[in-house]
């Protein structure tokens, strides 16, 4: 191994990639599609809480529950004298107010529902919210007539919450389990469109030396080992390159995404809309936190992405050694795809119970290791010996199928012209 | 000591042996060519030499090393199948390309500037090769197989796909080089374009060197058997002759070898009979025409096909 022909090689396979419009174009999409994936719930629950503005008239028999409605949630709610149901149909169907809702007098002894009628453009939140407040109203209505004191009114209106914390080796940390599981799976599927597409440019890149022939002034300069293990250190290096700038854009978004949230007015909630039930954004404030990942997860990200990478990219290079067209790559690289594709589904059962024995075995499998076991790392304290020894796992795996990877790619870029079977590719193991 | 020597060398590809068995030597300061048709193992052959593939049996040394990584670098190869990065810049490929061969940055700078110039191409550096025309990347290619300065250089197939004009500058810089003390090792089916230019040659088919040595030598042993005829007229007669071989044969001309003892009187005599004779040489052999009478007429069915 010429250590200046591989630096050489590397170079040349770094500085060509990272000129190349695909890699600019995934490197700025990631962290804006991240940004999107941040701020559009925000944007949603927004929207959502301004375009239900409209207003729901009350047709009230109780003569009680509306006005109580109306008080709690003056911008959902009104009350007209004399209101006739077939004009608040019309002007329903005309648009003019969301619908309106019946109170028969059975509302209060529990032997009659009320009815919401609109045009079904409401949606589940908007239903939940009309409930929630009919429901609060008759409660207190029905409590101020039995005369019951304040302190058992204020029983009523508690509601404890529960915290989640997760105890870790440096102490205890306050977790947002939907946000962890957001993490575990960005960096998952983050892992897993590197193998995809950085293992597609290896494998394109090989044949491309191939078909173009100049694989054969190359190769009489340089050993197949140094030319392989050059490509796939390479587009590490590529890989790498990408994972900075992005940390660097996700450190930028989470400082960015705070003051937004707050300028739309959901960074703090205000207990009056949380008690008015504005469902669309209390919901939205209590999704949002700025997530946070700490420097061990980049770590681990950055280790599981490489050796990921070293797992796969000498693979693809054979297969790319082996093709003869871009069509011959599909057909070969489909075994490669499987194992590549199967951690995605695994995902979700492993992080929703990261410590179960099959999230344990399924993400020591090397070929698996990357996404699972980071999976993993995002929401739970694996031990060390699982992420160490998967770690080890990957190490031994790489150096094993680069042997086999060398040994075909040795072989298959002289050879052109013939289309290549698996039962062949077994014996040029053995040339 | 012979530059390099290539003893008793076998190679085979499955049950295929596509060298089998052969032996040569390419002296210092020659044009040697490697001739045969294609399929005869020439590529096979050069890729040993060049250390990209091992032989099952038999060696190749050169410089009386045996051939490895070191002796990579001392040779220049212009492959037969021609191809380039087609997103580099013509300047950063060459440096690559060159640098693989062990040349410092300096030196490649150097040598690339060199002959970018004597190439006349000095104002593509920062080009993309997919931008350039097939000649020009036909240049860029003989750049990048030359510039590091080998003691050998190997081209297969060099003139295919060529332009004349490119042709001729290729053959100037063959010359060249070899006067600067170079060796040139061809491989090339198209015996006619080398054999101004080679020094010495080794005739190979299906995988076996059927006559190698010096060319001058070699065609004196075959004599002067045979006839350059131009002649104005009915042609026809040549198909009466008997005991002979027409190669090379148009309206007016035709190269008719001689076989066993015809007497090259009698052809003249029937000639003069049938058509004006403008011209009537009595000379060796062309190589084609060795090469066939080498292989032998029940092999030349494959080869013409």
């Amino acid at each position: 191994m010429n250590l200046s022909k591989l630096l050489l090689i590397i170079k040349r396979e770094y500085i060509t990639r990272v000129r190349g419009k695909g890699f600019i174009i995934s490197t700025l999409l990631a962290p804006i599609f991240l940004l999107a994936v941040f701020l559009v719930p925000l944007f949603i629950g927004n929207m959502e809480s301004s375009s239900s503005e409209v207003k729901y008239v009350i047709v009230d028999e109780t003569g009680v529950i509306g006005p109580r409605m109306v008080q709690m949630n003056p911008s959902r709610f009104e009350m007209r004298p004399n209101s006739n149901v077939e004009e608040l149909r019309e002007e329903t169907m005309e648009g003019q107010i969301g619908g309106y809702i019946l109170m028969p007098e059975g509302l209060l002894d529990g032997s009659r529902n009320a009815e919401l009628f609109n045009t079904g453009s409401g949606g589940l939140t908007l239903t939940r919210e009309i409930r929630d407040n009919m429901r609060s109203a008759v409660r207190e209505e029905l409590l101020t007539r039995t005369a019951v004191s304040d302190e058992v009114k204020a029983i009523f209106d508690l509601r404890p919450d529960l915290d989640s914390r997760r105890i870790t080796s440096e102490g205890e940390t306050e977790v947002n389990e939907g946000v962890s599981f957001i993490i575990a799976y960005i960096l998952g599927f983050a892992i897993y469109m590197a193998m995809f597409t950085y293992g597609a440019l290896i494998m394109q890149g090989v044949l491309e030396e191939k078909t173009n022939r100049i694989m054969e002034i190359i190769i009489s300069s340089a050993k197949p080992m140094e030319l392989l293990l050059g490509k796939v250190l390479g587009i590490v290096a590529l890989g790498l390159s990408q994972i900075t700038i992005w940390f660097i854009a996700f450190t930028g978004i989470t400082a960015v995404v705070g003051p937004i949230a707050m300028m739309m007015g959901v960074g703090a909630p205000d207990p009056a809309t949380m008690a008015s039930g504005d469902a669309g954004a209390a919901a939205a404030a209590s999704n949002f936190s700025v997530p946070e990942i700490s420097v061990g997860v980049w770590i681990f990200f950055a280790v599981f992405y490489v050796l990921g990478f070293l797992i796969y990219g000498g693979i693809f290079a054979a297969v790319g050694a082996a093709a003869d067209t871009p069509q011959d790559t599909q057909q070969l690289a489909l075994p490669i795809y499987i194992p590549i594709m199967i951690p995605i589904f695994l995902m979700m059962p492993v992080i929703t119970d990261p410590h179960s024995s099959m999230a344990v075995i399924t993400s020591m499998i090397p070929f698996f290791s990357p996404i699972l076991m980071m999976g993993r790392i995002a929401v739970t304290d694996v031990p060390l010996w699982q992420s160490l020894g998967s770690v080890v796992l990957m190490i031994l795996t790489f150096l094993a199928l680069m042997w086999v990877s060398g040994k075909i790619y040795r072989v298959g870029v002289l050879m052109y012209g013939k289309k290549v079977t698996l039962g062949e590719l077994m014996r040029w193991l053995r040339y | 000591m012979s530059l390099l020597e290539v003893k008793q060398v076998s190679k085979l590809y499955g049950t295929f042996k596509a060298v089998d068995n052969v032996s040569f030597k390419v002296e210092k300061g020659r044009i040697f060519g490697l001739l045969g048709p294609n399929g005869a193992g020439k590529t096979s052959m050069i890729r040993m030499i060049n250390h990209i593939t091992m032989p099952d049996e038999g060696t190749v040394t050169f410089n009386g090393q045996k051939v490895d990584e070191t002796t990579q670098q001392r040779i220049g190869y212009l492959p037969e199948e021609r191809g380039l990065y087609k997103k580099m810049k013509v300047g950063e490929q060459l440096m690559y390309l060159i640098r693989l061969r062990g040349l410092s940055k300096e030196d490649a700078r150097k040598a690339i500037s060199y002959w970018l110039d004597r190439f006349e191409a000095a104002s593509w550096i920062g080009k993309e090769v997919g931008d350039l025309s097939k000649g020009m990347q036909q240049k860029i290619q003989f750049v990048a197989a030359i510039a590091h300065d080998p003691d050998l250089y190997i081209f297969d197939e060099p003139f295919s796909g060529l332009d004349p004009i490119n042709s001729e500058t290729l053959k100037r810089v063959i010359i060249e080089l070899r006067d600067r003390g170079k060796t040139i090792l061809f491989a090339t089916h198209r015996m006619e374009q080398v054999e101004q230019m080679c020094d010495d040659i080794c005739l190979f088919n299906k995988g076996k060197a059927i006559l190698s040595g010096d060319l001058r030598s070699i065609k004196q042993r075959m004599g002067r058997n045979t006839i350059n005829l131009e002649f104005h007229g009915d042609g026809s007669f040549l198909d009466e002759l008997e005991n002979v071989r027409i190669g090379n044969r148009s309206t007016n001309f035709a190269e008719i070898r001689m076989l066993g003892n015809t007497n090259p009187q009698d052809i003249l005599t029937k000639a003069m009979e049938n058509a004006n004779i403008m011209k009537f040489e009595l000379v060796q052999p062309a190589l084609n025409e060795i090469f066939i009478e080498t292989v032998g007429s029940d092999n030349l069915k494959d080869i013409k096909s």
